[in-house]
């Protein structure tokens, strides 16, 4: 190696890397966005060469774009459900002795291990009509007969804000052990209560763990595929299990492959405007 | 504004004990420099006064009232922090307001209050800058102005120039004892900058192993420390190690005799300044023969270095006259202490 020239080398460091990543990530995903560019066999009135024919059909035909308008809000409300459980938990990870953080991380990390099939399986059985959680209604008096809770958007919002935890405490905790302790007790000097410290300067501080970890959340929940599927119903259907019946089921390439071109493109819009949003609010940050 | 008074307060940390009963009696508005050797306690005992290290025994009392009991918020004191802890996410009128926003004041008042320190302070013209865009020494000054707005008890001053270069440290110096002149408020500073205890508190307090091993003005304690541990530890110091004769004469390594009443007769140690070391080029009465190593120049004057008898280190002063001819490294000189400035210790138990 010789006289190679740093920039070389470095690029002969991250080749296999990049091959990887186009022959597995770009080389589908123009195939996709090609194929959404197309008409299908079955299509009313097939035509040649390259048009935006289907995301005419995505944006109108009412179950798609229902489909699209619902996975927004699902992802919205996991991912602000998410941050409000996972931010009292990062601060207690933060706070707790070294034996407790270490275990309730391991902890963490076993779920993240876990199949997302079983865990699914665990909210069906806890929310079932005859499950753990409608006995107890029934038995404090709450609910006079049980409550249909599975099969809908609100059980899927539990489970996707169950799966999502992860991905939002350690981004969070991660920033929280980078605020020095002298701001808390620069608060608590300066008269602020152990609240108001907390608030007042813990908060505003850990914005990039939050930011970071709402970010990771609302891209998973865009794309959750298992999770509605196993405990929604096909009225509350996200846009990927309906891009799936048209490649399963319908058997339209490329239909199927415009919904996921356009569930990407708007998932990127709204992280973009979210992203130019937090840093004009926090433009100040050193 | 008010008196601190710790006495014997002990702190434990980790199984560890760290401060062994540090007394320490700071009069209403005066200024007291902690001065030690790194880890020997000084932010742990400004922590404690601050409420942030719990103490296992002993007693902090402001204005003769106990405060251990009081969890730091409501301890009323003025704290600036080695890393000035600025809030980034405040502007410096913000950061400077905070505290009396805590305190439920009302705009007006919180504005005028933050203009007037920003004054004090020098920063009117930056109040609506970010914490980001400031200098170091403009940070620090912010972080006095905070501490100081509140109107706090005790100012607590952890290391506060320790962040910045020499020429700004000097500067602030003189900026910290015109504001302290200014406001009067009862101050504690820590530092393990000798020069800025010196320079800046009305009385310094040496700290050894978590232990206050002397309280005095500065000029006192430079001048006739009680004990050599702090003799050693302030400035550059000869201790000679001279026995008392019977008939009341000091006798120094080397034979030659100077005359000293009222000590028991004995091994001491004998502590004296470099500049009270007269160099002369033959040998005098009370002299003591060593050869030169090392000749430093530091300015406003140079050290002479040089090995006494038995391999006994010696320095003293070169006047910048002196300094024209130097003695030639590995010449022989003769040393000979003023025996005006001489302090004599006991000679630590073998
Ligand atoms: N949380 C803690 N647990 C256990 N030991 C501690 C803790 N904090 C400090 N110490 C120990 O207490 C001793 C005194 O520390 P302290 O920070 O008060 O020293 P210092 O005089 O301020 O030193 P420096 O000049 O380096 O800042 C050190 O030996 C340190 O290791
Ligand atoms: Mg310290």
């Amino acid at each position: 190696m010789q006289g190679a020239s740093p920039r070389l080398t470095g690029f002969l460091l991250l080749a296999p890397a990049l091959v990887f990543l186009i022959a597995f990530y770009l080389v589908p995903l123009g195939t996709m966005v090609e194929e959404s560019l197309r008409s299908a066999p079955n299509d009313m009135d097939p035509r040649a060469g390259l048009h935006l024919f289907q995301y005419d059909r995505v944006w109108n035909s009412g179950r798609s774009w229902r489909a699209l308008e619902r996975t927004v809000r699902i992802s919205a409300i996991s991912t602000l459900l998410t941050l409000l459980v996972a931010y009292p938990i990062a601060l207690f990870l933060f706070q707790v002795r070294a034996f407790w953080r270490t275990a309730i991380l391991i902890t963490i990390f076993v779920s993240l291990a876990s199949s997302l099939i079983v865990r699914n399986y665990g909210w069906l059985v806890t929310l079932a009509d005859a499950g753990p959680v409608n006995q107890l209604l029934l038995a404090l008096g709450i609910a006079d007969e049980p409550l249909r809770m599975v099969y809908s958007e609100g059980a899927t919002i539990v489970a996707l804000v169950h799966y999502a935890l992860p991905f939002m405490i350690l981004p969070i905790y991660g920033a929280l052990t980078r605020i020095p302790p002298s701001f808390v007790e620069a608060a608590q000097s300066l008269g602020a209560g152990p609240w108001r410290a907390l608030f007042g300067t813990v908060l505003p501080l850990s914005m990039p763990g939050i930011f970071g970890g709402t970010t990771l959340t609302f891209a998973i929940c865009m794309s959750a595929f298992v999770t509605p599927l196993m405990l929604g119903s096909p009225a509350t259907a996200m846009i990927s299990q309906v891009a799936a019946e048209q490649f399963l089921v319908q058997l339209n390439f490329p239909f199927g492959s415009a919904m996921i071109v356009a569930l990407t493109l708007v998932t990127f819009a709204i992280l973009l405007a979210y992203t130019l949003l937090i840093r004009a609010v926090f433009r100040h940050h050193a | 504004m008010a008196r601190l008074e710790l006495d014997r307060v002990e702190v434990t940390l980790g199984g560890n004990r760290i401060l062994h009963g540090v007394s320490l009696d700071v009069a209403d508005g005066e200024c007291v420099a902690l001065l030690g050797p790194s880890g020997c306690g000084k932010t742990t005992t400004l922590r404690a006064i601050a409420g942030f290290t719990p103490v296992s025994a002993g007693e902090i009392r402001i204005a003769g009232r106990s405060v251990l009991g009081l969890p730091p918020h409501k301890r009323n004191l003025g704290l600036v922090f080695q890393d000035y802890a600025l809030f980034p996410h405040m502007t410096v009128a913000q950061n400077i307001g905070y505290g009396l926003r805590m305190r439920g004041e009302d705009r007006a008042s919180i504005a005028k209050q933050v203009a007037e320190a920003l004054a004090l302070v020098r920063l009117s013209d930056m109040a609506e800058r970010y914490p980001a865009r400031l200098s170091g020494g403009q940070r620090q000054r912010v972080a006095l102005a905070r501490a100081l707005v509140i109107k706090p008890d005790i100012l607590l001053l952890d290391e506060p120039l320790g962040a910045l270069d020499r020429k700004l440290r000097d500067a602030m110096q003189v900026e910290l004892k015109r504001i302290h002149r200014e406001v009067g408020v009862t101050t504690i500073i820590v530092t393990h900058d000798q020069e800025e205890a010196l320079s800046l508190a009305d009385r310094v307090a040496v700290m050894f192993a978590g232990d206050i091993r002397e309280v005095e003005r500065p000029a006192t304690l430079y001048a006739r420390p009680k004990s050599r541990a702090v003799m050693d530890f302030l400035g550059e110091a000869n201790l000679i190690p001279a026995e008392v004769t019977a008939d009341g004469a000091l006798r120094l390594p080397g034979g030659a005799e100077i005359p000293h009443g009222g000590a028991k007769p004995g091994l001491v140690r004998l502590g004296i300044r470099p500049e009270h070391m007269a160099i002369l080029p033959a040998p005098g009465p009370g002299s003591i023969a060593a050869c030169v190593t090392e000749i430093v120049f530091k300015g406003a004057h140079a050290s002479l270095y040089a090995e006494g008898p038995a391999g006994l280190a010696l320095s003293a002063s070169l006047s910048p006259a002196a300094l024209e001819a130097p003695p030639a490294i590995g010449e022989t000189v003769h040393l000979r202490p003023d025996p005006a400035h001489l302090i004599l210790f006991e000679e630590d138990p073998a």
